[in-house]
């Protein structure tokens, strides 16, 4: 369940089942080969104690096995201490017992013991207490020469060896949760670099999102080459079928202009036959035609279809490259350029058309400016660019009329009256706003408003 | 039981002193542990095991040493044992019931 929502979640849960199944292993293994080990330990004690019990047995005068000294171990005559000894006549168990027995007996198990060969046995003894056993077969001679076999065993409680056991797994505890710490440490590692390469995704996706890439980048890690590829191939046949349309939308337009023109020379001939008041309406409704036309040219540039791609173009540069440019033509000569633009202001428009509205803006302003230019940039919500020369300005009643096509108010500068025209199918396509402010004698102030990229908010 | 019988060293050093004399006395001339057990297997006394289980049950404390012997026609368990506060108590329990018959300090 959680695995299907989240791949950390998923790394996570199989690296904490894993580290959990390892460390109880490790534990678990640990324990046994310690238990082991403490096992062989304890049986060799067992057997330098039944040397030593072999070593004191002796036959009393008649015949009977006896200890010439008891052992040295304390434990051997503690009752239930846990250290037991005990040697078995043949057919009398239990001849002669450490005192630790006290009154119980190790019923040895009868399998026939080939003398000089130690056996091993687990063994329940005194007070349900289960022994560790290491036993043997002697045979001693009495004084009449005859032989008398018995058993020597001699016994520990297995609870001695559970305790060590268990020491030595509560001992080990802090380095297994220590254990655990450094593995998911290593997971953490390991699941951060590896998730690493998805992160880089989305940020490629989020900059073709916001126009400042093409396509994702070529190298990704084998797993994600597929899908990598399989999203480029997508942008690609969008882009495609974008240009498709982009083309198509241009191909009617261009299409449309050439039967304009022919429009325009009908109205022409219209007014030389004297119809002037037909041939003024047919001049209207093809200007109308083609202003619509261009701003359709321009609209097909900026978004037709609604692209991946989106138009995005930064403001000082597209300013810069147009000062250089005007400050080598006779226009821009001599003109002092006052220049407030932040750094790094960017506008939702294809660079292209960024340039061609600042080059109509600043060409006329220099056109008309007598020593000033101005141009002042503001980001805000969107961004306001103001351009202020310091000409002649324009009489309030025109100002209206500011952005008609071939609209010259003054005859004097030569152009065509495209300029601001110009600008303002520009600004109309893109969405933004303009604003002319005239005063006579003052210069004209043209204020635009653009919109602005969408910014990426982790970009 | 077995907590209580693994013993510091000193006190081991002690009882076997005291069950080297045991192991020489009794009447007959035979060592303590088997007169138990003889007695255990005629069924005239609990195993030791018991013994020492209702013992420290009623009178907690760590059993230092062990004797057994015949009074008044039955048998008798004298436990030597340090009590958690320290005072050494002798606690004499009939061998054949189980039941405390005396705690005295020593």
């Amino acid at each position: 369940m959680i695995g299907r929502r989240s791949l950390r979640a998923r790394l996570w849960l199989g690296a904490a089942i894993s580290i959990a199944i390892a460390l109880v292993v490790a534990a678990a293994g640990l324990s046994r080969l310690f238990e082991a080990h403490v096992e062989r330990r304890l049986g060799a004690e067992l057997e330098v104690h039944l040397d030593q019990l072999v070593a004191t047995l002796t036959l009393d005068p008649d015949g009977q096995p006896l200890l010439a000294r008891s052992l040295p171990d304390p434990r051997f005559d503690v009752p239930l201490s846990g250290r037991y000894w005990q040697i078995d006549g043949v057919g009398t168990p239990g001849m002669l017992r450490s005192r630790s027995l006290w009154d119980a007996v190790i019923a040895l198990p009868l399998d026939p013991l080939p003398p000089g060969q130690i056996h091993a046995h687990c063994l329940p003894g005194p007070d349900d207490q289960q022994l560790l056993v290491r036993e043997r077969r002697i045979s001693l001679h009495d004084a009449d020469g005859v032989q008398q076999q018995a058993r020597v065993a001699v016994a520990m409680t297995r609870a001695e060896l559970i305790a060590a056991r268990n020491a030595f797994t509560t001992d080990m505890l802090p380095y297994l949760l220590l254990m655990a710490v450094v593995l998911a440490v290593a997971t953490l590692v390991q699941v951060h670099t590896g998730l690493a390469p998805l992160e880089r995704v989305r940020l490629g996706v989020e900059a073709i999102r916001s126009g400042r890439a093409q396509r994702l980048a070529e190298r990704y890690p084998d797993e994600l080459q597929a899908l990598i590829d399989e999203l480029n191939a997508l942008l690609d046949a969008r882009a495609r079928s974008l240009e498709r349309a982009r083309a198509w939308t241009a191909d009617l337009a261009h299409g449309l202009k050439t039967p304009l023109s022919a429009l325009v020379g009908d109205a022409e001939r219209l007014r030389t036959r004297g119809e002037p008041a037909l041939a003024d309406d047919l001049e209207q409704l093809a200007e109308t035609m083609r202003r619509r036309v261009d701003r359709e040219l321009i609209r097909a540039r900026v978004r037709s279809g609604g692209g991946p791609v989106q138009a995005r173009a930064e403001v000082g540069a597209a300013v810069d490259a147009l000062l250089r440019t005007l400050e080598r033509t006779p226009v821009g000569r001599g003109i002092d350029w006052q220049v407030w633009i932040p750094p790094e202001v960017e506008v939702a428009l294809t660079p292209d058309d960024l340039l061609e509205l600042f080059g109509n803006l600043l060409e006329n302003a220099a056109k008309w400016a007598r020593t000033t230019v101005r141009i002042e940039v503001e980001d805000g919500e969107r961004v306001s660019i103001l351009v202020v020369d310091d000409g002649p300005g324009v009489a309030a009643e025109q100002c209206s009329r500011l952005g008609e096509r071939g609209l010259r108010l003054d005859e004097r500068k030569e152009g065509a009256g495209l300029g601001l025209a110009i600008v303002r199918d520009i600004v109309d396509a893109y969405g933004g706003g303009i604003d002319f402010e005239c005063a006579e004698h003052q210069g004209l102030m043209v204020r635009l408003s653009l919109p602005k990229p969408v910014s990426s908010a982790r970009a | 039981m077995i907590n209580t019988l693994v013993l510091r060293p000193f006190v081991l050093l002690l009882l076997a002193s005291a069950s080297a004399l045991a192991l020489s006395d009794g009447p007959s001339g035979v060592a303590d542990h088997d007169r138990a057990r003889h007695a255990l297997e005629r069924g005239e006394v609990r195993p030791i095991g018991e013994i020492l289980r209702v013992v420290s049950a009623r009178v907690p404390g760590e059993v230092v040493g062990v004797e057994f012997e015949r009074e008044h026609g039955g048998w008798r368990y004298e436990l030597k044992l340090i009590a958690p506060d320290g005072r050494v108590l002798e606690v004499e329990v009939d061998a054949a019931t189980g039941r405390i018959l005396e705690v005295e300090e020593d």
